[in-house]
């Protein structure tokens, strides 16, 4: 009980010094600040097309999200998100383009597949190697992206585009819209699930336990009997799907098609949400949104008024740092709790 | 006044309250403490008696909700670690913890580099700085060896000139010897004396009466958060210090009863590595019923021969047979599914995981036991934890409470209750009472005796050389990686026999 409600408000702080922020950038790179704060702040809610879009860039970032909870549970780091959403969708697609007698839920078991099994790499390399995961993740996912990329240009590209990008899959298989026109779609409910498995995951069965215990102290999993190398590569396994799941569900629900870059750095700010969420399944949702709605903010301002997309970089990467230095946040929680004396 | 300033305590610390808001447990309720300058200070009690509490309040690692703290008379307000530092206080905590990684030297320079250009670190000035505490306190390490590799007294003395050369003037020990063995806390004893001599003043927590008369000139007791006795002028006796702890003195002793002729254990010419050596050939065996004591330096390789036998060792050679079967190769959950139970030396990085709740520390062994079908029964958890936390006498608030909020002997309970109650048909125990007051050693030891009577076997390290000889049917000593004697039960058997037969074997000079 009370952990919940000390991320409240170490949440509400960050949520807090994210839009001040946001405030003083604008302030200080618009002609019109005022203008651009009301699209900034409200924009993203103001009408149903921008907040279907809003709440449906959120659905990869809960995945990468859940990702990278799954990994830092038990541990492991997994830098590789992007590489493993990237490379997953990829294969996913792919085969939702070109086979006859496909299905929305091959697509997603491909991709998820195909992440899970890079992210499984890093924990081998990591098991017999003893290379850090930290490094092989993130170099690999470094790699994966370059390859990725020279697919979506030159085998698989669709001669047609203007840009680098597949063809587009069948219709049939794509999510259907809940709040046209906007990009929101029914993958939304498979995301809320995932966070829902995954907490009963974490909590309550024997695996979260085994994954709870290697994560904080792994010489007393070993202790106990617990099959730590297991557990590593188990849960970089569930990690990488998750990251491929997100990306695949992404194009089913939006794009129709793997377009070159699509990813705005799900895997990344994946890693940012689990930070905010502090590895709490649950909270990824919240966190997921905060980040999306930042990113909203942004574009519709940049339509609206003249706010470039850059502002949301900094933005976001005011809030990397944020929770990088979420220890002094924590204190001043903290601080101020002992002021009022709770 | 050069008088007056020498009279004057030169830390008082006056009706200290402090409560911990997590666990609701008032912790000190109105302690006193008044240590004079340049003596060493013991401060007494059982496990949760606040000992602890009181010395990280007055280090700035916890704050106090009210109370008064003297420095040399002046009132002062101790906010953080830092502020402590600078008035000269500083900790030597009860779980050593040094980057295994480091060197000495780096561990010791750690927090305060010297710089050089600014930027860089200058080795040599930091070498020739420690070198200078070294020579002035009469402490010395290796500087260039990693932690890892330093048995527990030098990771220990490590510790201690980190404190000396960050500037303390007010050391505190917490229990110090509960890791050390016979002759280490001899050792031991002669530096907090060399650091009286600089000039230091030394405050010392034991729950240990007798240390505490030996080679302390003031002693103060607390019992459930408040002070109950600090020395004046003559001294107390032994039994007057345990009773005033609260101790009842029964003692429990093994009475020889003839165990069965049945082979638990039977290791032949076991060889494994250490970080400081190869060790082995060893063979011994273990009888249905027996408690085999197992004593050794740090540098003996006793503790990684628990260890290897536990399966948390790799070992290059020979055999380990249980109840017949082959176990050599077997992994930690093979061993464990066949009855091996563990009580490792470093309770806190092993044997615990602090974060997590007691619930789930306790459960280690049993988590498949109570779940179904992959998920956990959670009521069932709760009601076995509870059984364990009455029966063993954990201090605790709830099972969910996190371990680190537990106090270090009440944390020592959780992972005895958790391996004793899984009535192991082995149990490998390694110092299982270091860190308990007397009242809880003979609990502990009424516990592994009838562990003993329902048939189980015990191979227990301990470096408390009377725990042995109290509580062991049989003896070996280990010197060098090798085992060297061995000594059946029998009452004319001393401690200074056993003292004797450790040194024979060992080169005396190892211990200067
Ligand atoms: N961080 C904490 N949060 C909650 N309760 C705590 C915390 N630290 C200590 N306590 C409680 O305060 C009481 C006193 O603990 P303390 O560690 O001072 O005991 P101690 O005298 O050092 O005992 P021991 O000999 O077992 O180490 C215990 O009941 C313990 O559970
Ligand atoms: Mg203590």
């Amino acid at each position: 009980m009370r952990v919940e409600q000390n991320w409240l408000r170490v949440f509400l702080f960050t949520t807090i010094v994210a839009f001040v922020c946001g405030s003083v950038i604008i302030v200080f790179t618009s002609k019109n600040p005022s203008l651009a704060m009301r699209w900034f702040y409200l924009g993203p809610l103001s009408n149903g097309y921008f907040f279907g879009n809003m709440l449906s860039g959120s659905i990869p970032l809960i995945f990468t999200g859940l990702a990278a909870v799954i990994a830092f549970c038990a541990g492991t780091f997994n830098l590789g998100l992007e590489g493993q959403l990237y490379f997953g969708t990829l294969w996913g697609t792919f085969v939702a383009i070109n086979l006859t007698d496909t299905s929305t839920l091959l697509a997603m078991l491909i991709a998820f597949s195909v992440g899970a099994l890079i992210g499984a790499l890093c924990g081998l390399l990591k098991i017999v190697l003893k290379v850090d995961e930290l490094l092989s993740s993130f170099l690999i996912s470094l790699a994966l992206i370059h390859i990725t990329d020279y697919f979506l240009n030159n085998p698989l590209r669709d001669p047609l585009a203007g840009l680098s990008a597949t063809k587009y899959v069948k219709e049939s298989i794509m999510f259907s819209k809940i709040l046209p026109p906007s990009n929101l779609h029914s993958g939304i409910f498979i995301a809320v699930t995932a966070v829902f498995l995954t907490y009963l995951l974490m909590n309550f069965t024997t695996f979260g336990y085994q994954i709870k215990v290697t994560g904080s102290n792994y010489e007393f999993a070993r202790y106990g009997g617990i099959k730590v190398y297991r557990v590593w590569l188990s849960a970089l396994f569930l990690s990488g799907g998750m990251a491929g799941l997100g990306g695949m569900i992404d194009v089913l629900g939006v794009h129709g098609r793997m377009i070159r870059g699509f990813s705005f750095g799900y895997g990344f700010n994946g890693i940012a949400v689990a930070l905010i969420a502090r590895n709490n399944p649950i909270f990824v949702i919240p966190a997921a949104l905060l980040f999306s709605y930042l990113e909203m903010g942004t574009q519709i301002s940049s339509i609206m008024a003249d706010i470039t997309p850059e502002i949301s970089k900094i933005l976001q990467a005011t809030i990397f740092y944020l929770i990088t230095a979420e220890r002094l946040v924590q204190f001043i929680v903290r601080k101020k709790e002992k002021i009022h004396g709770s | 006044m050069f008088l007056v300033s020498e009279m004057s305590p030169h830390i008082e610390m006056r009706e200290i309250y402090k409560t911990f808001p997590i666990s609701h447990t008032i912790a000190l309720k109105g302690a006193n403490l008044c240590v004079e300058r340049g003596t060493i200070h013991a401060l007494l009690g059982e496990n949760g008696a606040g000992k602890t509490t009181l010395m990280k309040i007055l280090c700035g690692l916890e704050r106090m909700d009210s109370g008064k703290i003297f420095l040399k008379a002046k009132q002062v307000s101790i906010r953080n670690h830092r502020d402590a530092l600078k008035y000269g206080i500083a900790m030597v905590h009860q779980n050593l913890n040094l980057i295994e990684d480091f060197t000495a030297l780096e561990n010791i320079i750690l927090q305060k580099m010297p710089p050089k250009y600014l930027l860089f670190f200058d080795s040599t000035k930091a070498k020739q700085m420690i070198n200078n505490v070294m020579e002035q306190n009469g402490i010395f390490v290796d500087l260039q060896k990693k932690a890892a590799d330093l048995p527990v007294a030098e990771r220990q003395k490590v510790e201690i000139l980190r404190v000396l050369y960050l500037g303390a003037e007010i050391l505190i020990f917490d229990e110090p010897t509960s890791y050390l063995n016979e002759l280490e806390s001899e050792q031991f004893f002669k530096v907090m004396k060399k650091l009286k001599e600089s000039g230091k003043t030394i405050i010392f927590i034991t729950h240990n009466a007798q240390d505490a008369l030996a080679v302390s000139d003031k002693i103060t007791i607390l019992r459930n958060g408040v002070t109950v006795y600090s020395s004046k002028g003559s001294r107390p006796s032994l039994s007057e210090l345990t009773l005033m702890m609260a101790g009842e003195t029964e003692i429990v002793r093994k009475q020889f009863t003839g165990y069965g002729s049945k082979k638990v254990l039977q290791v032949e010419n076991l060889v494994f590595k250490s970080e400081r050596q190869i060790v082995g050939p060893i063979s011994f065996e273990i009888k249905e019923g027996e408690i085999l004591g197992l004593i050794g330096f740090n540098s003996s390789g006793a503790v990684e021969l628990t260890e290897a036998i536990a399966g948390m060792r790799k070992t290059l050679n020979g055999k380990i047979t249980f109840h017949g079967k082959d176990i050599t190769e077997k992994d930690m959950a093979e061993r464990r599914k066949l009855g091996v139970g563990y009580i490792p030396q470093k309770k806190t990085q092993v044997g615990l995981s602090t974060k997590l709740p007691v619930a789930e520390n306790l459960i280690i062994n049993k988590y498949k036991e109570l779940s179904c079908l992959g998920w956990l029964k959670y009521k069932e958890i709760g009601e076995w934890s509870n059984k364990l936390i009455e029966e063993f006498e954990i201090k605790v608030f709830s099972p969910w409470q996190p371990v680190e909020t537990l106090s270090g002997g009440n944390m020592q309970r959780v992972v005895i209750a958790r391996e004793v109650r899984s009535m192991p048909r082995l149990l490998i125990a390694c110092d299982p009472t270091s860190g308990l007051d007397l009242r809880s050693v003979n609990f502990v030891h009424k516990k592994f005796l009838k562990l003993c009577e329902e048939g189980s076997s015990i191979l227990m390290y301990s470096s408390d050389l009377d725990e042995i000889l109290k509580i062991c049917d049989r003896i070996l000593i280990m010197s060098k990686g090798k085992l060297v004697a061995q000594y059946e039960k029998d009452p004319s058997l001393t401690k200074n026999k056993l003292i004797e037969a450790i040194l024979s074997n060992e080169s005396r000079a190892e211990l200067a």
